[in-house]
């Protein structure tokens, strides 16, 4: 019978060992309720909320804040690969079903302003200082305020999600119509003026919150939603505030681009590069040929993107603006590369703008992206005082500020007021073009163009059956499906 | 940059090679141990003790009771011995001998030989004058020539026979009457042979081709072939090691109906997948589970590097599946148990089938000492021809002058002359670079022909009380692309003891380690991220491997693409060592009642090694790149199993199964990796010499369990009518407190019509068996979904280079997450026709998956886009045939052939709440579909068709068939109940969503064909596998942009569609370079049969080979020898992606097996 206890031990010791721990345990990550109890917690979800809201994009071809697509809707920037999204803005021929579009419409716009949102409530509940918590939640509210102005400007407004309880209900469906590019400009408007006082005018070269939103960020988006709203008075005025936070311009144009010059007195903002870390500065790669001899042979260029000829030529001969420009060099294989050969083929090559950093890899420079500028909120100035009371001394002035840089040793460049004798649409027209000279490939002709009114004949110039409808992207289908009618198509596509 | 790499992870210092070795000296002790006790154990007869209590019972009846309770049986002859004598017997536990001596009283002699016992008079001379003793001796052999020991030798026509002994030898006495001997063994051919004037018979025993009644291993237990209620394929280890095929998986295709085996990779150690009746998981794995010797393989396997491709934009090929760990030598059999009766005993990691691994054990007997040695040569064919450097620059320059002409407006694409544009038209390539181009063929830069080794040792035997099977394996393989390699050592040591009267125990212990040279085998995505063959088929012809100055000619119209050969240079081995250990003991208290404890372990470890060297594009732009990496997985598993079999008044055949099991999950990994090298010479050996500012170095760690109970009840009434239920509840820790544990049931009859007596009088059928099961069960591998986690991501600078690093919610939480349920119907029949010879089994299913585990899309507003969930239903319907015949049986020559073929659909049932469909879905649409705009030929000059953006001429022309109803403003009218957009049924002048159609449906049939031939000394083997109706995109280098990515393409597309040549093909010009958004024209039909081996066997006569040899085997085979298909690229089975999979390569090998 002893068989028998042995099979007793032997069903006990089965049944018993039954007790195991039904429990998944994964080390890496912090459960939620375990999270947003220190300043520490709060501090790294406003660090991973940087990138988003400055709208950094990152293709294996293309590594920008968005600006710089949109540029390729231009007369500036031909992009080579014209099956690629920027090919197709440039030939007016996205369609609805645009590829990488909806990517920045959804995952990077929409879903970046409810982040937003939701991390406002969460640091709002948070067990932080009221001080510590008005400085974060000011931070979080000006990059959803430009999430929201890139949105309006693309795509002719997105839903501007500010219900934070609504973002809870994981379940439920709430869609909210899209904001008019009206209302989009209240937002920002109102947001600005509420966050503007618990932010820095400016951070010093040297401060360790170098990069974070200032009153000078946010008053730039603020001017720029204005700007494209037409509200020139406001417009005015928030330039003005603007002029008395402190900043300048640097006084050579090529120096405002270089490693040594970063956070220099006339960046308003700028996206920090590293060349090891994303965002990096992919400016001399994108845009660079690959025969080119670089004074770093480090640098890999890719050939993305060049300056068409046509704009190139508006430039006056004596400006220092297009020194940078190549349009003539020996390349590697020691050939002489002009006008009309080879990668001079079909346009400028643009990519020293930003000089080479001579501890760039690779595609990667360490230069910061310079996202505002000080000369851009210079010649926003004059365009508004121009547009509410101009041509006046004082927008000329301001241009000239500009342009005496442009043309140090030729002050007969400048402009005088005699020569536009009143003519509004005449001083217009420069200030457009100077925009262009002065701004080229920091992201922002393709609002100029809208705005200026210069984009139906540019338009046309590419695409005989281009119409105006096309200077708004697409909403990506799905959305509008899974909104059920609520987000609406812009009219046209 | 590769510094002999080739061996390297076997003799650095701690590698897993030291433990091998460790191993194998512990093993050699074990085995030694286990001869030693050879000799020294009590045989069947001693040890068996026997309880009796019979009552004026004949001899004859106390006999066959003795037959009845005990393994004894006896052989006698009616004459001699008088069986109608009674007596009475009071056995309490007594040796068989005692018993004996009892009953007869010295008037009869027995002879007790193991289990068998012969029965003779005492007194010779009762034996009749007439009989006079003739003494015949012999040997009896199997087929390898080697002693069969235990062979039944009886003279045909009476009881009177002997056994051979344990040199297959026999010696028996036979009257001048007897005829012929015959001799038999289970599972062997039973063979008369006529004596004559012979004084000497040898045999050789053959074993039976025909039997139903092998035996196939099921869930915790086995049953006989004949008895099974479920849809359980089985394939012999024996079919396996018949093919040479570089693993397991390979060797599978189309063996067993109902797996699938779908190879993502050809390249050597490449990985694969199965499936068991189709791919209805959504969210989840659709892989089945594998069982080896009873234990659960969880983590199929670890791959330190490649699996998390996170350095760089090359992918690697996908390598290492679970079944490159096993050496196919050592597999006796594999099951795949299909229906939901057979797999709900497995319960909620059941879900798609169960693959079931038996690996060789001892048997008793002589020890058996197995060599086999193959060596394989591999070459590539198929291989596309691409323009030569002189033609693609005349294509080039074609392209880029239709593309001048259609940019200009030059007629016939516009009205201007020539003469009136001002910028002429300047050449890619100029007539005197044209005149002397050079080509360089790439495709042969970094291919190579490849070569296998393999070598096998193995040792088997025991005794009555232990047996123990030992095994080592070598393998290697060279790949066809350069820098390529896999390499496995496997080592095997299984024993088996008894312990006394009631327990036995053992071990199954399996050691591995891998090692992959792997290479960058992007098979799909940009042409930056293009693996070595993509890009050696697209690369510029025209260029040099390198510049003057050594440095690697990058393409300058197109410099993101990689050059070819400098990917070659990226180094990336990872090994993998594995222990897997399984151990078992059981107590059989009284007869038919078994209690078994198992516990084992399975730990994996690997190294990954890797290093983009700055001669790459991409290691160039980091300034080199290394990594290193360790991976852990461990976990441990504990069953306990009580099963009672019982047959009750010789009818009511009852058994029962209860148990439990647990397993525990730990995971950790660590990555250690720097930029920025001085040099490349280093490789991944000097991490600390990287000069970048911020290092890689991570980690991460997890842990998870399972545990769960289960039943099965099995019955039988008379070997007729059959019901098996069974019933397990399992519990895992990835859910939320409430929905931790789920029940799957199943149940199952079966009625084998062929019993019933009104079939009697059929003849020729010798099996006719209906089968159905319905039954529910789990799927696993979900993770941990049912949580909110914060994880790390994203990094941004503030002030002067300090990096600050960010957190963010990564998952939402779903506390409702319950298990995904498969449900399942069968029906099953099984035909055994002419006894057996042929035999065909039949199934049909329908299987349901419910609560499918997968993902909602959340409105699209919030932060995070989608939720783990359980959402809608899908089906599948399927069908498996295996077929055996037996189509010659001489003793000369015998024809063998195995078909199968297996059908499954996947198709939606219920769909998520929150879908939203497409404009050309429906709810029950299939799982695997193709949809786009229908292609409707070219833009031919003249043709308006205003619904194309860019409508040139030479484009590709979708059709515009269908609208979207609008309201006046515009948007888009919705049915409020289906949620689905209105369509006007007409054409819009708008190509969009509505448009689109069906291309094609994946709805793949699957077969394979085995046929063996065995002439006297000869044998062959041809083995045919084939998939078809299924569709593929790509065709190998066709549709890419030639001009506009400076890509080389196919031959055959010099004849493209120009102004100048209207009927040319839609490929490379400018034009038609947009082409390719309509996909329809890259489908391809890649149905394909494929010969995957034909081999030629010739087995050595045993007279040519010296005594101390068994017997000797020489083999030669071809694999891959042919393969008919449609498909233009390279191979179709690896087709995925435009271009650049890795193609099964033709291998020729030939081998010997040493039997000693």
């Amino acid at each position: 019978m002893k068989t028998i206890y042995l099979a007793y031990i032997f069903l006990v010791f089965a049944f018993l060992t039954a007790c195991t721990k039904l429990e998944r345990i994964d080390y890496t990550n912090i459960e939620e309720e375990e999270f947003f109890t220190t300043e520490a917690d709060v501090m790294s979800v406003l660090t991973n909320y940087y990138p988003i809201g400055m709208l950094w994009w990152n293709q294996y071809w293309w590594s920008h804040h968005v600006g710089y697509i949109s540029d390729a809707q231009s007369d500036m920037l031909l992009f080579n690969w014209i099956n690629e999204v920027p090919g197709k803005l440039h030939r007016f021929v996205v369609t609805v079903n645009q590829n990488r579009l909806p990517n920045i419409y959804d995952n990077m716009i929409v879903k970046g302003i409810s982040k937003g949102t939701n991390l406002i409530s969460k640091v709002q509940a948070s067990p932080l200082k009221e001080e510590v918590k008005k400085s974060i939640i000011a931070q979080i509210r000006a990059l959803r305020c430009n999430l929201a102005l890139w949105g309006g400007d693309v795509f002719g407004g997105v839903p501007i999600m500010v219900d934070a309880e609504v973002l809870q209900e994981v379940y439920g469906k709430h869609y909210v119509r899209r904001s008019t590019p009206a209302e989009t400009c209240d937002f920002i408007v109102n947001e600005v003026d509420a966050i503007k006082n618990d932010l820095p005018d400016r951070y010093n070269r040297g401060s360790k919150d170098y990069g974070r939103a200032t009153k000078g960020f946010v008053l730039t988006i603020k001017l720029k939603a204005l700007m494209q709203q037409k509200r020139f008075v406001e417009a005015e005025a928030t330039a003005r505030e603007i002029m008395t936070l402190g900043y300048g311009l640097v006084p050579e144009y090529h120096d405002i681009f270089t490693i040594e010059n970063e956070k220099n007195i006339e960046t308003i903002s700028s996206i920090p590069c590293l060349t090891n870390l994303d965002p990096s500065n992919n400016f001399n790669c994108e845009f660079g040929v690959y025969d080119y001899v670089y004074s770093n042979p480090n640098i890999t260029p890719w050939g993305c993107a060049k300056m068409e000829w046509a704009f190139y030529d508006t430039f006056d001969s004596l400006d220092t603006r297009r020194k940078d420009i190549i349009v003539d060099y020996i390349n590697k294989s020691g050939d002489h590369i002009t006008r009309g050969i080879g990668n001079l083929e079909r346009g400028a090559i643009v990519n020293l703008k930003y000089a080479v950093d001579p501890a760039a890899i690779g595609t990667r420079s360490g230069t910061d992206v310079i996202y505002f500028r000080y000369a851009d909120v210079v010649l926003y100035l004059a365009e508004a005082i121009n547009e509410t009371s101009g041509p006046t001394q004082e927008a000329l002035d301001l241009v000239n500020m500009i342009r005496a840089r442009a043309f140090p040793d030729h002050p007969e460049k400048l402009l005088r007021l005699s020569d536009y004798g009143g003519d509004r649409q005449k001083f217009r027209d420069h200030i457009y073009k100077e925009r262009g000279w002065e701004l080229y490939f920091e992201g922002w002709r393709r609002s100029d163009m809208i705005r200026l009114d210069k984009m139906n004949d540019w338009g046309l110039h590419q695409n005989p059956s281009y119409n105006p409808y096309m200077q708004i992207w697409p909403i990506p289908p799905y959305i509008i499906d899974q909104s059920e009618g609520i987000i609406t198509q812009n009219p046209g596509y | 940059m590769k510094k002999n790499l080739d061996y390297y992870g076997l003799f650095k210092p701690n590698s897993n090679w030291h433990k091998l070795l460790l191993t194998m000296k512990i093993s050699a002790f074990l085995l030694f141990y286990c001869l030693a006790n050879i000799f020294a154990v009590p045989t069947y007869s001693q040890s068996t003790k026997i309880t009796l209590n019979l009552k004026d019972a004949t001899i004859d009846d106390v006999l066959s009771k003795i037959e009845d309770i005990s393994e004894f049986y006896f052989l006698f002859n009616h004459k001699l011995i008088d069986v109608n004598r009674k007596v009475n017997i009071d056995a309490d536990k007594e040796p068989i001998k005692n018993i004996l001596n009892d009953i007869f009283n010295d008037d009869i002699k027995f002879i007790v030989y193991d289990r068998q016992i012969i029965l003779t008079p005492n007194d010779p001379t009762s034996v009749s004058a007439a009989m006079q003793q003739l003494k015949i001796t012999g040997t009896v052999v199997d087929q390898n020539g080697s002693p069969y020991p235990g062979v039944n030798v009886i003279i045909t026509g009476t009881t009177q026979g002997t056994l051979t002994d344990i040199a297959g030898k026999y010696s028996i006495e036979i009257s001048q009457g007897a005829k012929s001997l015959t001799f038999s063994f289970v599972g062997m051919e039973p063979q008369e042979i006529s004596i004559g004037k012979l004084t000497q018979i040898n045999v050789t025993m053959i074993e039976s081709e025909i039997s139903l009644e092998e035996v196939v291993v099921i869930g915790y237990g086995t049953s006989k072939k004949s008895d099974l209620v479920a849809a359980i394929s089985s394939v012999e280890g024996d079919e396996l090691t018949n093919i040479v095929a570089p693993s397991v998986g390979q060797m599978l295709q189309g063996k067993a109906a109902g797996l699938v085996i779908n190879i993502n990779s050809a390249q050597p150690g490449g990985g694969f997948s199965f499936n068991i009746r189709g791919l209805a998981s959504v969210g989840l794995g659709n892989e089945p589970l594998i069982i080896v010797d009873g234990y659960a393989i969880s983590n199929l396997n670890i791959n330190p590097v490649a699996a998390t491709h996170m350095y760089g934009p090359y992918p690697f090929g996908s390598v290492n599946t679970f079944l490159s760990s096993v050496n196919p030598n050592d597999i006796e059999s594999i099951e795949v148990l299909k229906d939901a009766s057979a797999t709900a005993i497995y319960g909620a990691r059941a879900g798609h089938g169960v693959i079931l691994i038996t690996t060789k054990r001892g048997k008793t007997g002589k020890m058996k000492v197995e060599f086999n040695t193959s060596m394989t040569s591999q070459i590539l064919r198929r291989k596309p021809h691409m323009l030569n450097g002189k033609d693609y620059m005349i294509q080039g320059n074609l392209g880029k002058f239709e593309n001048y002409m259609l940019t200009n407006k030059i007629f016939p694409y516009g009205t201007k002359m020539f003469s009136e544009v001002s910028a002429p038209f300047v050449p890619a390539f100029s007539q005197e670079a044209i005149n002397t181009a050079e080509t360089t063929d790439w495709f042969d830069l970094v291919t190579r022909k490849g070569s296998i080794q393999q070598h096998n040792l193995s040792l088997k035997g025991g005794t009555d009380a232990t047996r123990f099977m030992f095994s080592t394996n070598f393998y290697r393989n060279d790949g066809v692309v350069k820098n390529n390699s896999f390499q496995r050592f496997t080592g095997r040591l299984n024993i088996d003891n008894k312990f006394g009267k009631y327990t036995t125990g053992g071990i199954s212990l399996m050691l591995s380690q891998l090692t992959n040279d792997n290479i960058i085998a992007a098979i799909s995505g940009n042409t930056a991220e293009w693996g070595v063959i993509g890009n050696a088929l697209g690369f510029a012809p025209y260029l040099p491997v390198r510049q003057p100055n050594g440095e690697f000619t990058i393409n300058p119209d197109y410099p993101l693409q990689t050059n070819p050969v400098s990917l070659l240079d990226v180094t990336n081995v990872s090994t993998t060592g594995r222990v897997l250990t399984n151990s078992f003991l059981q107590v059989e208290p009284i007869e038919g009642l078994v209690f078994k404890g198992t516990i084992g372990f399975d730990y994996q470890t690997g190294q990954g090694n890797y290093y983009l060297p700055t001669t790459t594009l991409y290691g160039a732009k980091v300034g080199g790149q290394a990594n290193k990496s360790l991976q852990n997985a461990f976990n441990w598993q504990y069953e306990g199993t009580m099963n009672y079999i019982k047959t009750f008044a010789d009818a009511h055949n009852v058994s029962l199964l209860l148990g439990y099991s647990q397993q525990e999950f730990k995971d950790d990994f660590f990555n250690a990796g720097n930029q920025q090298f001085i040099t490349d010479a280093f490789l991944y050996n000097n991490l600390g010499q990287g000069a970048s500012e911020r290092p890689d170095v991570n980690s991460s760690a997890s842990k998870h369990a399972i545990a769960g109970y289960f039943t099965r009840v099995s019955y039988n009434f008379k070997n007729k009518y059959y019901f098996t239920g069974t019933v397990r509840r399992d519990g895992s820790s990835d859910f939320a407190k409430n929905y931790k544990w789920g029940v799957f049931p199943s149940l199952a009859a079966a009625w084998k019509i062929n019993e019933e007596s009104f079939m009697k009088g059929i003849d020729i059928l010798s099996l006719l068996k209906l089968r159905t099961s319905w039954g529910q069960t789990g799927n696993a591998g979900l993770g941990g979904r049912a949580k909110a986690y914060y994880g790390s991501s994203g990094k941004y600078v503030f002030g002067e280079q300090t990096i600050d690093l960010g957190m963010a919610l990564i998952q939402l939480a779903n506390l409702d997450l319950k298990w995904e349920t498969t449900t399942e119907i069968n029906f099953g029949l099984d035909i055994g026709i002419f006894k057996n010879r042929i035999t065909l089994t039949g199934d049909y299913f329908h299987r349901v998956i419910s609560d499918l585990m997968s993902t909602i899309a959340l409105p699209n507003y919030l932060e995070i886009s989608s939720v783990a969930a359980n959402v809608g239903e899908t089906q599948s319907d399927g069908f498996e045939i295996t077929l055996n015949t037996v189509n010659f049986d001489k003793a000369d020559f015998s024809w063998n052939s195995t078909f199968t073929a297996s059908y499954y659909y996947d198709r939606w049932k219920k769909r998520a709440e929150t879908w939203t469909p497409n404009a050309w879905e429906s709810v029950d649409d299939p799982l695997r579909l193709s949809a786009g705009y229908l292609y409707d030929g070219l833009i031919q000059f003249g043709d308006i068709v205003p619904w194309i953006i860019e409508p040139y001429p030479g484009r590709g022309k979708a059709l515009d068939i269908d609208g979207f109803l609008k309201d006046a403003e515009g948007n888009v009218l919705y049915d409020q109940n289906s949620k689905r957009a209105l369509k006007t049924g007409e054409p819009d002048g708008k190509l969009d969503a509505a448009d689109i159609r069906i291309w094609h449906v994946d709805k793949p049939y699957y077969i394979g064909f085995t046929n063996t031939f065995k002439y006297k000394m000869f044998d062959l083997s041809v083995y045919t596998y084939g998939v078809f109706n299924i569709i593929g995109s790509g065709g190998g280098a066709l549709g890419r942009d030639m001009w506009q990515e400076a890509l080389n393409v196919l031959e055959a597309s010099k004849n493209t569609w120009a102004h100048d040549n209207l009927t040319g093909s839609p490929w490379i010009n400018p034009p038609s370079a947009i082409n390719r958004k309509y996909q329809q024209l890259g489908l391809q039909n890649t149905s394909f049969l494929r010969i995957k081996s034909v081999m030629f066997g010739i087995t050595v006569p045993k007279k040519a080979l010296p005594s101390y040899i068994g017997s000797v085997r020489v083999y030669f085979d071809v694999s891959n020898l042919y393969i008919f298909t449609k498909y233009l690229g390279m191979d179709p089975e690896t087709p995925i992606g435009s271009r650049g999979g890795y193609p099964n390569p033709r291998s020729f090998s030939c081998g010997i097996n040493v039997d000693l």
